[in-house]
């Protein structure tokens, strides 16, 4: 079954608050995580995506899936994952 | 030796950093010494470390430099990563690095790797990350520290028990003379303080058993001092800060953690309200913040860290 876009969002500020702490729930779904959040440096970035992997029992390949740029932003990141599930279910049907 | 002096710092978060010095001969001692530890020869190196960090420093500029091969630098774990056109790749790795050898660009490359870790323990995924390779690189882990340069090196294979650390060529180990105790190491490659004479030795603050004249097993360290993302952080002083600021005892109980190296947690007694905001008042930021209302004591009264640390 495919999780809509609103519930997949608020799964992924519930990763990211375990990383960053409140902000990470209240931050705009549009805007750079990078560049808004305070601490969240590429280990921190490393350390949401890993929370995202076991959240969505998905694997994210930090190379090939550029996550420098699909993982930027809370819409960005479940657009991604939203593919990364829906591809998961096409190899199972 | 020649006078021509590179300064290192121990980027403490707590404390005053250190700067320590090394000559160029020295540096280029611990990269012959690293380049013959390699069992094979690589014909390029793509180091993920620092080169402002010692380990950086030696695998990614003076190793390559040896070897008479490039060196590509990564700056970032979330890339981008652009593997240079090699058949045998020299990759120097970090605790976060190894999120990246999971990557199936590898195996796209089709290039032989050779891998050493160091700059942390390795991670928890190591043996599955190894065993992800049609063919395991070849791994070395380093044990080494800004002040005494690279001290001892071991093999590293999946689903085999880390052996023993063996001596660089020209460390010796003076302490512990027998059995258990701190490890005091000897070489030409001991830096020195600014301001202060080269020195022959170093008493480090590791904890380790003298297996035999050449080798050790690590058992841990004297000091609450931990390396997260390369930088030192004291516990004693963190919880020494907090508990002045906020007028509670604190206890910070490490936890080792797989990107960056070590992590973590607060704990508070006795303070009521979001945690959140405690993190305001640290340097490092910690695994996670807990207020709870009585910390674990010991029959002295004391803050139970064996419980905590469960």
């Amino acid at each position: 079954m495919t999780s809509g876009i609103d519930t997949i969002e608020e799964r992924l500020r519930a990763c990211l608050s375990t990383v960053v702490g409140e902000q990470g729930r209240s931050i705009a779904r549009d805007l750079s995580l990078r560049e808004s959040l305070t601490s969240f440096d590429s280990l921190a970035a490393a350390e949401y995506i890993s929370h995202v992997e076991g959240e969505f029992d998905v694997e994210i390949d930090f190379v090939i899936h550029d996550v420098r740029f699909r993982m930027s932003t809370i819409e960005r990141g479940a657009e991604f994952v939203r593919e990364l599930i829906e591809d998961g279910e096409a190899l199972l049907s | 030796m020649t006078s021509d002096l590179v300064h290192f710092t121990t980027s403490g978060s707590t404390g005053t950093p250190v700067v320590w010095e090394r000559t160029l001969d020295q540096l280029r001692l611990e990269g012959e010494l690293m380049a013959k530890a390699l069992q094979s020869r690589p014909d390029a190196v793509l180091t993920f470390a620092d080169p402002a960090h010692l380990y950086g420093r030696i695998f990614g500029m003076e190793v390559p430099r040896i070897l008479g091969v490039p060196t590509t630098q990564v700056e970032s774990v979330l890339g981008p990563v652009v593997l240079p056109d090699a058949e045998h790749l020299l990759v120097v790795a970090c605790p976060s690095t190894w999120k990246v050898l999971t990557s199936r660009m590898w195996a796209r490359a089709g290039a032989r790797l050779t891998i050493v870790h160091g700059a942390g323990p390795m991670p928890t995924s190591v043996d599955r990350v190894l065993d992800g390779f049609d063919v395991p690189p070849e791994t070395t882990e380093v044990f080494g520290s800004t002040e005494c340069g690279g001290v001892a090196l071991r093999r590293v294979q999946a689903g085999v028990a880390p052996g023993p650390w063996r001596l660089v060529d020209d460390v010796d180990m003076l302490e512990p003379e027998s059995g258990y105790g701190r490890l005091r190491v000897a070489s030409q490659r001991i830096a020195h303080r600014v301001g202060q004479s080269p020195r022959a030795d170093f008493l480090t603050e590791d904890l380790v058993e003298r297996l035999d004249d050449r080798s050790f097993r690590h058992t841990g360290r004297r000091d609450r001092t931990l390396k997260i993302d390369g930088r030192r952080c004291d516990l004693e002083q963190v919880e020494s800060m907090l508990g002045a600021a906020l007028g509670a005892d604190v206890a910070c109980v490490p936890r080792p953690d797989d990107l960056r190296s070590w992590t973590y947690d607060v704990i508070v007694e006795g303070v009521v309200g979001d945690p959140t905001w405690v993190r305001g008042l640290v340097p490092v930021q910690p695994r996670s913040v807990e207020l709870r209302e009585t910390l674990p004591r010991t029959s002295r009264g004391k803050i139970d860290y064996a419980e905590l640390a469960r």
